[in-house]
């Protein structure tokens, strides 16, 4: 079917022929067919978020030669940000921090929540946080109850004309995105999750496709 | 060349037989692609971070356990880093190990928390000496010339 579509030569109002990408089970299939010319791209199951944006980005002609070293899309979002990751357990910190890192992001880690606090008192540096929620003395929770706090009475300051912010402050508007790592992700929907102030949560340990999605939505696509 | 070749075989060989084993997941898979010229010891520090993390841990628990009146919340405490961490590396044995611990703990289960230990101590030696074995094949094949081969 596919062979008769292409010799026939079906084009689209542009006059170019619609690029064909087949979703198949097994990467044997994969390379027989894109070599013989009869589909453009091939997706295997289960398809991935990653992987489809992969081949959209083949079929309009995106050319990323540092794919090799840096996935184009992850590393576009997150390259030259400043990511502030908070967990108490060093393997974890250590395997974020690599996986953040390989995307371009510029990335400080500590081991408290009372350490996250120091960090985001605005005015600050950074871009967004990724803060475990299960930590001793202080958890996730609390850290990040207490960071908005700190956000909102800064913003006080600025909007009341005590603080100027163009004096000490990047932004008028505080407001850091903090994402909750965690492995159980029952506990990060719940409510408290939201309602002490987080903005969304991803998965522990990163999965690419989720990381990309949720990061997307704070810093845009590319 | 020849050495090298043979040293990759032996490396592709004993790590699919990890993953086959399920002593390793996709996880580890996923520390390996993020090594690279800029971070050539990744998985090393990560794997030796691991080994001094998971041994303090079984320390802890064992004397948390022996304790006359047992303070299951701190059991619980170390064994939730257990389970973090042996995620993180991608060693799903003992990841699988934590998980029947964290059950016992919650139902405050003595018994079932001291055989557990036992357990996630069994994992977690038998998985120290497979990757200490894979760093070293990872060693001599750098040593000798050669790339650490791409299993992906």
């Amino acid at each position: 079917m596919l062979k008769e579509l292409r010799t026939n030569g079906s084009t689209t109002t542009l006059g170019k022929p619609p690029k064909i990408c087949l979703l198949c089970m097994s990467f044997m299939e994969k390379d027989d067919l894109k070599s013989a010319g009869i589909v453009d791209h091939v997706l295997t199951k289960p398809v991935r978020l990653s992987g489809l944006i992969t081949c959209f980005q083949e079929a309009i002609g995106y050319q990323n030669k540092k794919r090799v070293t840096q996935p184009s899309t992850l590393g576009s979002l997150l390259t030259g940000k400043h990511i502030l990751v908070v967990d108490d357990n060093n393997v974890n910190r250590r395997v974020a921090e690599g996986a953040l890192k390989k995307y371009g992001a510029i990335v400080t880690c500590v081991d408290s929540g009372k350490a996250a606090l120091t960090h985001l008192n605005p005015p600050h540096n950074f871009d967004a946080c990724f803060m475990d929620l299960q930590m001793p003395e202080m958890d996730g929770f609390e850290a990040t109850r207490q960071i908005r706090n700190l956000e909102n009475k800064y913003n006080e300051k600025v909007d009341s004309g005590a603080l100027l912010p163009g004096m000490s402050a990047r932004v008028a508007h505080w407001h850091t995105p903090i994402l909750a790592m965690t492995a159980d992700v029952i506990q990060a929907t719940n409510e408290e999750c939201m309602k002490c102030g987080m903005d969304d949560y991803v998965s522990k340990p990163f999965e690419k496709g989720q990381l990309y999605s949720t990061v997307a939505r704070f810093f845009g696509s590319g | 060349m020849e050495i090298v070749a043979k040293l990759q075989k032996q490396f592709m060989d004993f790590i699919s037989a990890l993953y086959r084993e399920r002593f390793l997941d996709d996880q580890f898979l996923q520390l390996q692609k993020l090594q690279d010229e800029s971070n050539p010891d990744f998985v090393f520090e990560v794997v030796s971070l691991f080994f001094e993390d998971s041994e303090k841990l079984i320390n802890n628990l064992a004397a948390a356990l022996q304790q006359q009146v047992v303070d299951f919340k701190q059991v619980d405490s170390h064994v939730h880093q257990f389970k973090g961490s042996s995620s993180s590396i991608g060693a799903q044995r003992v990841k699988n190990a934590c998980m029947a611990f964290k059950t016992f703990c919650e139902e405050k289960n003595i018994e079932g928390c001291v055989q557990c230990l036992q357990q996630v101590k069994h994992e977690y030696f038998l998985v120290k000496n497979k990757l200490e074995t894979l760093m070293r094949l990872e060693k001599q094949i750098l040593a000798a010339g050669g790339r650490i081969p791409d299993l992906s």
